[in-house]
């Protein structure tokens, strides 16, 4: 009800608000818009009958979602909303409906390779990437893919992890794109996504070059508000202060605009990055984490979020066992990471461990698994909706895009997934993947997941590839030396025989 | 009449529907010569005249004829038609071929012949106006394997991205003294503006400064020459532009004094002088105005999908596409975006070879997906001597694949002979064409039959030694 009657009130306002333009328009200009709008009538897709997980609200049983055109036009329960005539209708009944997730520390799923500062993201997707093909097929819509291309999530030598060299200074770049499978049109969210800084410095990061920037910033920034208060005043003989592209961008990241990241795992690391949030009143997207949970009272004191590993990597920097004899203070990895620091306040989205696609190593890994990852923070003691929240709307909120994407609210981006079961169980599979309204994958059409026959999966095409397997044992082992012929067909008994003899 | 029935007339129906289609002009074509007859196609001041007697002739434009006679003077074909109908001048040459079946040369859009460590790719930069044929080394033994692989007509392209340069038509040699010149091969010059696009950032740029520079060409030189016809008419620089004048008559709030001017004064300009002719540039503009065959290498369909911005923004920009990756050898996803070529009515050039996905056992045919959308499709050679080896039983595979006969051969000869704008020389056996002729023991794509004999323009260039 609250929906109609937000349409009831918005109608009248728009009959003010075209009148108005009425007066000001030429005739012609407004008869050419609305020949415009008759050639093309918006498209209309209703996801009907699911159950229905906002995430931004309490999950709604037996729900629609209306997308009109690449936006998604209203979210409710079926008896509050009413498709409109001609609106293709996706029957979801007995499945589960959710926004498209969002990998917050990805490489490679958007399809673009040897991006840079002058090479744009947006000019070298391949909208045909497999891996952009399997990140859909786990429910990931949007990724973040920092400006290390294909080597890594962070520049340098490291290739991601917590050693990583690159640029100290800052570094803008990176890009925050959906996985427009089949196209390129709506791909990008922003490009560069943000400023990237190292944390490999000798004597840590709190006091070398990566300090001198931020100082170099901060100074900066107090002299071009200083400058921008003068204008105001209308001051004469101003002049503008002056900075490099670098300096800018970060004092724009002082002002909460973009987001800077740093990466950070061991608790020197952490304690570095805090130490510059305390000097320069940096907001920071503090990358990994893996120690984090040791300072989490610290880091919730601060303006500071976590893109946030569960697990650890072995055989990297930082990550020592648990329980080391050699140490007195609590260290290492711990699966109640999530959990001790959303205790404490902070905010965190989760990433997998590796940051490609790959199959290798133990599973949940690759960016396949973003969801068990996810998984993996619950069993640490976070709650299911907030574990759901970290691969969606808390996502998209640290990413600054929680405007386009992150959860299922009129007016988001029509990124949506039909699931088979509740988005963060282990056996769901994605059926539909929906991306700016478009169906960018069908579990059913690609030879990826439909060979697998789930009891959730109706109205899937049945497809065999083979028939039963024959059965060997029964059939094909001789029957030696049990010419008594128990009855029971002990196969196993019989082979053991054979071999004896 | 039952349902079955009914429906296999109806499949009938369309397969002679089909059938008619593919044979074009059937009908007329055989009655051509007819006509022709009366005023006798032979020249009578011209050179010898040579009557070969085939038993079957794929015409490709106009069907098969049977007992045909093909007339040739002066290196073109001067008539074609059934044995009963053509009149045989008392002085031909007659040739007995009477258990043989003759064919018009393939015609290889996108060669790399007589060019040597060059292969196809859309990078590094090349220039509007170079020409390929600078760069042709012709060799016997590459026009040998050409002539073996009955491709009569080649055009060698130059590779690169942007404007790479200007193609040129090669042809086998006839037999002669070695070493072979350029003049042996060279059919023609400047024949196609090849063009190559890369994905990125730079790349595009590139592009929309070309394509915006030509269009300025254009828009200049059409109102320079409105200028000189009008003599200098005061109301000239108004019409013009009339959609552009218009919006700011109707709406005098926004006629900004700053923003007129220029339009104002660029008639008056161009008045004064010619636009100036940036000869990188010039045929880009040709093909503009579609005055130059060109020829986009797009490698995928990602490609494909990246340059679309460029189509919907110049509208008489429609090349043929050659969606090949380097070397025409692997996987072709084309068919992923049919539609949309279908949509742009270009034609596309791609490799005859069926590939499957790398590392994956997915094989489609995209020839035939093309194809069956009622796509113009034009089929090459890999670049290799082995690609020349194998032309014609890839060919057959595609056949094999469920492509129709007429759609493979038409692909080969007078499909890629359209897209470089040389139809009324090549591609198909008609009169008054070029005499490249191939003569088979049997049906030209059957692996049994072998070429016998290959004609250019009249010369044998091979002729398989009995054994």
């Amino acid at each position: 009800m609250r929906h109609a009657f937000a349409i009831l009130l918005l109608i009248p306002a728009l009959a003010l608000a075209q009148k108005g333009a009425e007066d000001k328009k030429p005739k012609k200009a407004e008869d050419a818009a609305a020949k415009k709008e008759d050639a093309k009538p918006p498209k209309w897709t209703a996801i009907v009958g699911g159950k229905v997980w906002p995430v931004s609200r309490p999950p709604i049983e037996d729900g629609i979602v209306l997308l009109k055109n690449d936006k998604i036009f209203a979210v409710g329960p079926r008896r509050e909303l009413s498709v409109p005539k001609g609106a293709d209708v996706i029957d979801a009944s007995g499945r589960h409906v959710a926004p498209g997730f969002v990998a917050s520390a990805a490489s490679g799923a958007l399809g673009a390779r040897g991006t840079s500062s002058r090479e744009k993201a947006k000019d070298k997707v391949d909208p045909f990437s497999d891996v952009m093909l399997f990140c859909l097929a786990a429910g990931i819509t949007t990724a973040h893919e920092g400006p290390g291309g294909r080597r890594g999530f962070f520049p340098g030598r490291g290739g991601g992890g917590s050693a990583f060299s690159g640029t100290p200074t800052g570094m803008v770049g990176g890009v925050i794109g959906k996985l427009t499978y089949g196209t390129i049109k709506g791909f990008e969210l922003r490009d560069p996504a943000g400023v990237y800084m190292t944390n490999t410095a000798r004597g840590g990061a709190a006091s070398t070059q990566t300090d001198a920037a931020l100082k170099k910033a901060y100074e900066y920034r107090k002299k071009r508000n200083a400058w921008y208060r003068d204008l105001a005043a209308k001051k004469k003989d101003l002049k503008e202060p002056k900075a490099d592209a670098t300096t800018k961008a970060l004092a724009r990241c002082l002002d909460r605009e973009i987001p800077l990241f740093m990466s950070a795992s061991s608790q020197k690391q952490i304690k570095d990055v805090l130490e510059l949030v305390d000097r320069y009143d940096a907001p920071m997207i503090v990358h990994d984490g893996l120690e984090a949970w040791t300072m989490a009272r610290e880091i919730g004191q601060r303006p500071v979020k976590l893109l946030l590993t569960h697990r650890g990597k072995n055989s990297r920097a930082g990550t020592r066992p648990y329980r080391d004899p050699h140490r007195t203070q609590p260290h290492g990895w711990t699966i109640r990471n999530g959990a001790l620091l959303s205790q404490a306040g902070v905010r965190w989205a989760t990433i997998t461990v590796g940051k490609g696609v790959n199959t290798s190593l133990f599973p949940g890994r690759d960016l396949m698994g973003l969801t068990m990852e996810a998984c993996f923070s619950v069993r640490g003691g976070v709650t299911s909706t907030e574990a759901l929240r970290s691969v969606t709307l808390s996502a998209a909120e640290i990413l600054h895009v929680d405007d386009r994407v992150g959860s299922l609210d009129a007016g988001k981006d029509a990124d949506v997934l039909v699931m088979d079961r509740e988005p963060l169980d282990y056996r769901s599979f994605v059926d539909l993947a929906f991306v700016n309204g478009r169906l960018a994958y069908d579990r059913a059409k690609v030879d990826l997941w439909n060979h697998i026959q789930t009891d959730r999966s109706k109205g899937l095409k049945k497809w065999k590839p083979w028939g039963p397997w024959p059965e060997l044992r029964a059939t094909d082992t001789p029957e030696v030396g049990n010419g008594n012929g128990n009855g029971n067909g002990n196969g196993n008994g019989n082979g053991n025989g054979n071999g004896n003899n | 009449m039952t349902p079955t029935a009914m429906a296999f007339v109806s499949r009938l129906a369309l397969l002679a529907l089909l059938a008619l289609q593919l044979c074009g002009l059937g009908l007329p074509a055989q009655e051509k010569p007819k006509a022709d007859e009366k005023k006798s196609p032979i020249d009578k001041d011209g050179g010898p005249v040579t009557a070969i007697n085939v038993g079957r002739a794929v015409t490709v434009s106009g069907g098969t004829i049977k007992d045909a006679v093909i007339l040739i003077q002066d290196g073109k074909i001067k008539a074609i038609g059934k044995a009963s109908e053509i009149d045989v001048p008392p002085t031909a040459k007659i040739v007995d071929r009477t258990s043989q079946v003759a064919l018009p040369g393939f015609v290889n859009p996108a060669s790399l012949s007589y060019t040597a460590g060059r292969r196809f790719t859309a990078q590094g930069r090349g220039a509007g106006n170079k020409k390929v044929s600078d760069g042709v080394r012709p060799k016997r033994s590459q026009s040998k394997a050409l002539a073996k692989a009955g491709i009569t007509t080649a055009c060698v392209i130059p590779s690169g991205g942007g404007l790479a340069g200007l193609g040129c038509l090669v042809r086998p040699a006839a037999d002669g003294e070695d070493p072979l010149e350029l003049s042996d091969v060279l059919r023609e010059d400047k024949v196609v503006l090849t063009m190559g696009f890369e994905t990125g950032t730079a790349s595009k740029k590139t592009w929309t400064e070309s394509l915006d520079k030509a269009r300025k060409y254009l828009t200049d030189l059409a109102a320079y020459e409105k200028a000189k016809k009008g003599g200098g008419k005061k109301s000239d620089p108004k019409k013009a532009d009339p959609k552009k004048a218009d919006p700011k008559k109707a709406d005098p709030k926004k006629a900004d004094p700053k923003k007129a001017d220029p339009k104002k004064a660029d008639p008056k300009k161009a008045e004064l002088k010619e636009p100036k002719k940036d000869p990188k540039l010039m045929p880009l503009v040709d093909v503009l105005e579609g005055r130059q065959a060109g020829m986009l290498l797009v490698p995928s369909a990602m490609h494909f999908l990246h340059f679309e911005a460029f189509f919907e923004k110049e509208k008489s920009f429609r090349p043929a596409l050659l969606m090949a990756p380097s070397g025409l050898r692997s996987y072709l996803d084309a068919w992923r975006v049919v539609d949309q070529i279908k949509a742009l009515e270009v034609p596309v050039i791609m490799p005859v070879r069926i590939d499957r996905k790398p590392r994956t056992t997915v094989r489609r045919v995209p020839q035939r997906i093309l194809l069956e959308k009622g796509i113009p499709v034009a089929l090459v050679p890999q670049v290799s001597p082995a690609g020349l080896v194998e032309f014609r039983f890839r060919l057959l595979e595609l056949v094999r694949h469920g492509v129709a006969e007429g759609r493979v051969l038409r692909a080969v000869t007078l499909t890629p002979a359209e897209i470089l704008g040389i139809q009324d020389r090549c591609g198909s056996l008609e009169p008054g064409k070029d005499a490249d002729i191939l003569f088979f023991s049997g049906d030209p794509l059957a692996p049994t039959s072998d070429l016998l004999e290959v004609l250019v323009a009249g010369d044998a260039v091979y002729t398989k030694e009995e054994s």
